[in-house]
């Protein structure tokens, strides 16, 4: 009947067939709960109130759970400091909740240290490993437990804190990069007071800055960059000027009035000339009455600045006119001079500026809210809880030390603030940790520090756990309350609850000292929960706006400030002629975020760029060298030497060489390595955390990749009619 | 017939079986089958269940939901408990496992279908599942494709937006 | 009942932090592309903030422009898509269907502010960042030109939850990803039709401005100018 041909042919048009019949239907399934959650309905989302804790600035947020997921996270409109905004940063704390490169499990190291290879097994066994070498120590020599985390903020802190104590161990470490103890200290030299100052952003009429990163990364930007945009727009006649002193055109220097550039470090040096035409021609009521302070000032003649500047003596005098005649008027300072060398002479320097401007509990000025009275039934250890206790870079160098010459059988590790990453190598960090004998490191990312750990302990991100928190500003004695929006999406447990188990079996004062079933216990202790006034708090996202009185006003009392250090900046000017200038990246911050794929691919608000990092130079600069847009240089310090491509800045002076901090990560998963070098490294092992003393040398090289840029560098320049 | 001919019907029929095996019509005709034989008919008519008892995030959310386990037991931990389906349920209950439900009715993809908005407008469940009250094992009698929510959309005069459905 | 959607930028409070781009991102199920499609300029980000520099140092100054769907009232796109994927919806809002589109890109093409992007592939989300996507909206796949919506999908809810309470929108019912998370309070969102609305205000400021307002496309998006001087 068919031949060969034939039933091929009509083979060939059942296969055809069967290809245009389109694809069969994939059965799918639908399941039930088996219990429903209470006062759930599928589909309908429900919004848990937590802190977001992706930097230390404490804004509240709202997250949009559904069906068990994080979806989104919005600022809490109810809480104080941030009041409903949030930043890039918080927003992108969802891929740090659902990232494909969290630790699941603990892990225990399973080849030589730092080599990466680790082994995963259960949480007895990491427990029983933490607990071996814990009780040896603790009969041993307590005191050689070492405890290096970033600033821990609420009954976290006090749980750490009262561990060490109860332990026996006074080695807590608490680094923070940009943390604000320089400030701190200024502020207690010159205020009388040792806390970090609410400024009136939104009813102040002049502002100045000095090299100010408020809107982008210094201590609250959320809180900050509202406040500005309020002084900007919510008054009817009044905008308010702004002034930025600095020496690069950066993000914030960017929504000045006026940006005048100074020298790289010499921002205190400028608000002394403002200072000294105040108090030389009685500009203000306090300047008049501080005329005490004529001869500690007179070197700082707007002349004598003007040299050691570089800022036009004219407008040194015009700026302390402006600001003396628009009060009230505010000095603010910023990241790059309070990490400086003299960080504290800068941020007092900054500071006196309010004091002469009268401005001390004055709207529109700065003031003092007492934020840890929540506290204050702690008492003593009060400072445990807020604010926190920073061993800055001192404490860290002293801690380093006693790592080399052995004092520590034992360390613990953890925070985002990645030491081996954030602190200079010359300073040896990973060669001091390999004197300590065992590592724990509490994570929930594998990163450079964590990484040289002996056991790894997973913790679930800032989203999943109870904790409180108090922000540094923003409010007026506020605390926030954390709670797990999701349930933990991996086998994790929380620092503080690994602590407090650890506490138990070792019996004894830590047993006493911690003396709560879980952390979560030790949250519902503290704010009268579960249930009651606790439920209500969660419900709001905290305890807010019910604020006792505000801290009593310094007292008239001697302004003192410390006086300038002379130092030289690294490295000989005819070797390295340009000054490197050091940044948090408002995408990064310190690196913390290089992992997360939303902010790698944010672009860069002054250059543009993603995915790499850059080096900033004038164009004039640039062109000496024979550099274009995107070439490729190398960077070189007495320190070290890196490689990274060009990014014009034409608001960056023309002997300043700037780069942002958060790219160069070697152990920090796949989206984060390999993105550029770790400027880092250029910077020696100083006396201070100085991000721009160090000086560099340009020269062109060649580089196999190339800087990804969202605006085209031609584009950049036509802009008519928006101002 | 010619040979040519004959080859040319057999193609077409060919053509036709490989059609109709593989698209959704010969698919539909079929009754999907389920791990428990809930029988609509028996709980809707005959026990005069209002759909929404079990269904009850109709009116509230965009999804129509499956009753959960628990829903079942309310009754089932004592009525009909002889019988091998309502064992089956039990067995799900006390291992604390859920129904494993095949998915029946389904909307086409990119399609926002909220059924809130039209159990609150009114709309009688039975009118997108005709004959659900009557059925065994649930069946989807009518095919779900624009042309069917176009046609009531534009009798009832509400909304034909594209962007009102598929954004 | 009609609504005239509208969006008021102050060029004088944004700061350029770049907030409102990843709020969009996280809102939208927008893809990360990774570096090397970066590098070819194929960001599917649906507002973007553009930098322009003025001047040279020292008196060198940066401007920000954030830039989302200008919703033009004559809009470019709508002319020139041969299967009607884009139009011009009731609410004055620029709609794109996604399961119309066949990826011509000519609207891409026309359209002067450069807003809409184009699925050049699948882009995965590598598990489990997938848990984050949102179920309100769609998941694009390859082939299909995207864009800023306004967040209609918040729209949409705003109007259900109305409906069912018997009422019209009321001003701040409607808040898209971008406006909501705005650090200094740049931007404002809200319905031209209602007489008493936050934009309605908003619009009367005499710096308003339109970007390429001469092209003639009446964009729904208005700037309003930066200013100098302590006073306004």
């Amino acid at each position: 009947m068919l031949d060969r041909r034939q039933f091929l042919k009509l083979g060939g048009a059942t296969a055809f067939a069967t290809l245009f019949g389109g694809c069969e239907k994939v059965q799918r399934k639908l399941i039930p709960f088996v219990i429903p959650p209470e006062n759930y309905t599928l589909g309908e989302a429900l919004w848990y109130a937590s802190g977001c804790r992706q930097c230390p600035a404490g804004c509240g947020v709202v997250v949009r759970v559904s069906e068990g997921r994080a979806k989104k996270v919005e600022g809490n409109p109810l809480h104080p400091v941030n009041r409903g905004k949030l930043c890039a940063r918080g927003q992108a704390a969802l891929q740090a909740l659902y990232h494909p490169e969290r630790l699941s499990q603990p892990m225990k190291l399973s080849g030589a240290r730092g080599s990466g290879s680790y082994k995963p097994v259960s949480w007895e066994e990491a427990l029983s490993l933490l607990m071996g070498p814990l009780k040896t120590v603790k009969t041993e020599a307590p005191a050689s437990l070492l405890m290096l985390t970033e600033p821990m903020r609420g009954h976290a802190g006090l749980v750490a804190g009262r561990f060490m104590k109860a332990f026996g161990s006074p080695h807590r470490v608490a680094w923070d990069p940009f943390g604000p103890d320089a400030m701190i200290t200024a502020n207690a030299a010159v205020y009388g007071v040792r806390d970090l100052p609410e400024h009136d952003l939104a009813n102040t009429r002049y502002l100045l800055s000095f090299s100010g990163d408020f809107l982008e990364t210094g201590i609250s930007p959320v809180h900050y960059a509202r406040e500005f945009g309020r002084m900007r727009g919510d008054r009817e006649t009044i905008r308010g000027k702004f002034l930025h002193f600095g020496p690069r055109l950066s993000m914030t220097a960017a929504a000045a009035d006026l940006f005048l550039p100074c020298a790289p470090g010499t921002e205190g040096i400028v608000a002394l000339g403002i200072a000294h035409v105040m108090v030389r021609d009685r500009l203000t009521a306090a300047a008049s009455a501080a005329g005490r302070l004529s001869d500690d000032l007179s070197p700082y003649s707007p002349e004598a600045v003007e040299k050691k500047t570089g800022v036009h003596a004219h407008d040194i005098a015009a700026a302390a006119e402006e600001f003396a005649r628009n009060q009230p008027g505010l000095a603010i300072g910023g990241t790059a001079a309070s990490t400086g060398q003299d960080g504290v002479f800068h941020c007092a320097a900054v500071a006196l500026l309010n004091v002469l401007a009268g401005n001390v509990g004055e709207p529109g000025g700065v003031s003092f809210p007492n934020r840890a009275q929540a506290f204050a039934k702690y008492g003593a250890e009060t400072p445990l809880l807020a604010p926190p206790p920073e061993s800055g870079y001192a404490g860290m160098r002293a801690a380093l030390e006693k790592m080399r010459s052995g004092a520590f059988r034992m360390a613990i590790l953890s925070g985002a603030t990645n030491p081996a990453f954030t602190l200079p190598p010359a300073l040896k960090f990973v060669e001091a940790l390999s004197k300590v004998p065992f590592v724990v490191a509490f994570t929930s990312f594998l990163d450079e520090t964590t990484s040289l750990a002996d056991l790894v302990l997973p913790v679930p991100t800032a989203l999943e756990e109870w904790g409180d928190d108090v922000a540094p500003v923003g409010h007026a004695g506020a605390v926030t309350l954390c709670q797990p929006v999701v349930t933990p999406f991996h086998d994790t447990r929380s620092m503080p609850d690994v602590l407090i188990a650890a506490a138990k079996e070792l019996g004894g004062d830590p047993a006493k000292a911690l003396p709560w079933g879980s952390f979560r216990e030790c949250i519902e202790k503290a704010y009268g929960g579960p249930g009651g006034e606790m439920e209500k708090a969660l419900q709001r996202g905290g305890f807010f706006g019910e604020s006792l009185s505000p801290r009593s006003a310094p007292r008239e009392r001697k302004t003192s400030f410390p006086a300038a250090r002379e130092r030289d900046f690294d490295g000989d000017p005819k070797a390295f002629p340009l000054v490197l200038h050091l940044y948090p990246s408002v995408t990064l911050y310190d690196g913390r975020g290089a992992n997360l794929p939303w902010l790698q691919e944010l672009p860069d608000p002054v250059t543009t760029a993603m995915w790499r990092n850059w080096v900033e130079v004038n164009p004039k600069t640039a062109s000496g060298l024979d550099l274009a847009e995107g070439d490729a240089v190398t960077i070189t310090s007495s320190s070290g030497k890196i490689a990274a491509h060009v990014a014009f800045n034409p608001g960056i002076a023309p002997d300043v060489a700037a780069m942002p901090l958060g790219q160069g990560h070697t152990r920090y998963g796949k989206y984060a390595n390999g993105r550029g070098e770790n400027p880092i490294s250029l910077l020696p092992a100083g006396e201070t955390y100085a991000l721009q003393a160090t000086r560099v040398a340009l020269a062109k090289t060649k580089l196999s990749t190339t800087l990804a840029r969202a605006a085209h560098p031609e584009g950049q320049w036509k802009v008519k009619n928006m101002m | 017939m010619t040979r040519k001919r004959t080859h040319v019907v057999l193609a077409i029929a060919l053509l036709s079986l490989g059609l109709l095996l593989t698209t959704g019509y010969a698919y539909a005709a079929e009754t999907i089958p389920q791990p428990v034989a809930f029988s609509h008919k028996i709980h809707v008519t005959g026990y005069k269940m209002s759909c929404r008892f079990c269904h009850s995030s109709t009116n509230k959310s965009q999804f129509a939901n499956l009753p959960s386990v628990e829903k079942c037991m309310m009754c089932h931990r004592s009525i009909a408990t002889d019988k091998p389906e309502v064992k089956k349920v039990a067995q799900y209950w006390n291992g604390k496992k859920p129904i494993p439900w095949n998915k029946v009715i389904d909307v086409p993809n990119h399609v926002y279908f909220p059924h809130r908005k039209m159990v609150n407008a009114g709309i009688p469940c039975l009118t997108c599942h005709p004959g659900m009250d009557q059925a065994g094992t649930a069946e989807q009698k009518l095919e779900f494709g624009m042309g069917f929510c176009m046609e009531c959309h534009r009798k009832k005069k509400v909304s034909i937006d594209c962007w009102t459905c598929h954004y | 009942m009609k609504h005239t959607w509208a969006m008021a930028i102050d060029l004088d409070r944004c700061t350029g932090c770049g907030a409102c781009v990843v709020a969009c991102n996280a809102e939208n199920n927008i893809p990360v592309i990774g570096e090397a499609e970066a590098a070819k300029s194929r960001l599917m980000h649906w507002i973007r903030v553009n930098r322009y520099w003025e001047g040279e140092f020292p008196e060198a100054q940066a401007i920000y422009l954030p830039i989302p769907c200008m919703q033009c009232e004559r809009a470019p796109c709508e002319l020139v898509c041969p299967v009607y994927a884009t139009y011009h919806n009731e609410d004055g809002l620029n709609a794109m269907v996604y399961n119309r589109c066949i990826g011509t890109r000519y609207c891409a093409n026309n359209c002067p502010y450069s807003v809409r992007v184009f699925n050049w592939y699948d882009y995965k989300w590598e598990k489990p960042l997938d848990e984050q996507l949102s179920p309100d909206l769609t998941v694009r796949s390859r082939g299909v030109m995207e864009k800023c919506t306004f967040c209609i999908q918040r729209i949409r809810r705003a109007k259900e939850a109305a409906a069912e309470e018997g009422r019209g929108i009321r001003d701040g019912d409607v808040v898209p990803a971008c406006v909501q998370t705005c650090p200094p309070g740049a931007m404002v969102f809200g319905d031209l039709a209602d007489p008493h609305s936050e934009i309605t205000r908003k619009l009367k400021d005499p710096r308003r401005f339109r970007l390429m307002e001469h092209l003639g496309t009446e964009p729904r998006v208005v700037y309003l100018k930066r200013q100098k001087g302590a006073g306004r």
